[in-house]
């Protein structure tokens, strides 16, 4: 199983007390970040602070992604100073083809490391949105596909509103293709970290499209993403419920089971056995089945 | 990419005025002067020997023997320490510039 990736939150890779909050925050990730919170004239120093702080400090079970910039501008160069530190992925901006992922992909594989890392393509454009599919196929290192609401709204010509309406298609059309790839889709930030209610509802709506988690920009919406993202204990002990009435009518050698008066089928049983592996992933009590 | 020189061809600076960080300056000295370093920390009781020891190891690193350091740290970490050090030299070392 894919790691679990509830949440990520970006940190300016220029900024040295952020970063080392970093392991502190309870993310399920963090982003050191050497893209837009970095400016051209300290493209150097991010590197340097981001590649000593992956060796030095202790994230413990957080994931340590490095954004680069574009492999159009300073991309190449971050993978060469990042990779020898051994990151655990690298979340590639602008992603609009196969190609630049492949070079990734290239650069990992020459750094011979002894670790997988993984690439997260960022997709914050049209293009992008229309090459997904092709993308999150580009190399068995893609373990998952991420939006950028922000760049694409952008992109399209369009305003960001508070419910989202013009990211609507982008986001559905980047979930059907990163689970058509096999890979999870992660969604973009929620920008107005004051506005928790708005964060809160945001969220649901993502988690029910498909999305298995989303970036935060501020520590204080983490909480937030994880108690969305989090089965309840209702949803874990019915799909324990599920599982052991499936289990019991394939023991009678009947193709259908019931719970509750309702029928239970193969994608509900996947959906079941994908919320106890997060549960187990998170040391949550398993209940005993009541069927 | 531009290459690097053995010795200081000019002055430069690292890091960002801030709680958590440090200034790094950094200029030629005169042939055989030696490494000077100028230290100032928020934290120079407990880690001014750790600070100054870690500054050096990244100076001797880049076999630089001639050359002025000056430091104004802020409570920065020590990979944070070196990083600013290791920028500095960087700026400091490139040609072409």
């Amino acid at each position: 199983m894919a790691r679990l990736r509830r949440s990520r939150i970006y940190l300016p890779g220029n900024r040295p007390r952020m970063i080392q909050k970093g392991p502190l925050l309870g993310a399920d990730a963090v982003i050191l970040d050497l893209e837009d919170s970095v400016s051209p004239g300290e493209k150097d120093s991010a590197r340097f602070l981001v590649t000593n702080a992956i060796k030095s400090l202790n994230f413990g079970e957080t994931e340590v992604m490095v954004r680069i910039n574009p492999l159009s501008t300073f991309g190449l160069e971050d993978l060469a100073a990042v990779l020898p530190a051994g990151p655990d992925a690298i979340v590639v901006p602008k992603s609009e083809n196969c190609q630049g992922i492949q070079a990734v992909e290239k650069a990992i594989i020459q750094s011979n490391l002894s670790k997988r890392v993984a690439i997260l393509p960022l997709i914050e454009s049209a293009k992008g949105i229309l090459h997904a599919y092709e993308i999150a196929c580009a190399s068995p290192l893609v373990e998952a596909i991420t939006f950028g609401g922000e760049d694409f709204t952008q992109d399209i010509g369009a305003t960001r509103t508070r419910d989202g309406r013009e990211i609507f298609l982008g986001r559905s059309m980047l979930v059907i293709a990163a689970k058509a790839a096999g890979v999870q889709a992660l969604d973009t930030v929620f920008s107005d970290f004051n506005d928790e209610e708005g964060l809160r509802n945001d969220t649901l709506a993502i988690k029910q499209m498909g999305f298995d988690g989303r970036a935060a920009i501020h520590p204080s919406q983490i909480a937030i993403i994880h108690e969305v993202f989090t089965p309840t204990e209702a949803e874990i002990q019915h799909a324990v419920n599920v599982i052991k009435a499936a289990e019991i009518a394939r023991c009678k050698g009947s193709g259908v089971a019931v719970v509750k008066g309702k029928m239970i089928d193969k994608p509900i049983i996947q959906r079941a056995e994908k919320i106890i592996r997060i549960a187990e992933r998170l040391d949550l009590p398993i209940p005993e089945p009541e069927v | 990419m531009a290459s690097r020189s053995t010795r200081i061809l000019r002055k430069a600076e690292a890091g960002l005025d801030e709680r958590g960080d440090v200034l790094v300056g950094i200029s030629p000295a005169e042939e055989n002067s030696g490494v000077q370093v100028d230290l100032e920390s928020t934290l120079m009781s407990m880690f001014g020997d750790q600070i100054r020891s870690s500054v050096l190891g990244v100076v001797e690193g880049y076999g630089l023997r001639d050359l002025k350091l000056t430091i104004r740290d802020q409570g920065a970490l020590d990979y944070a320490i070196r990083a600013r050090v290791q920028t500095a030299i960087e700026r400091a070392v490139r040609e072409g510039e």
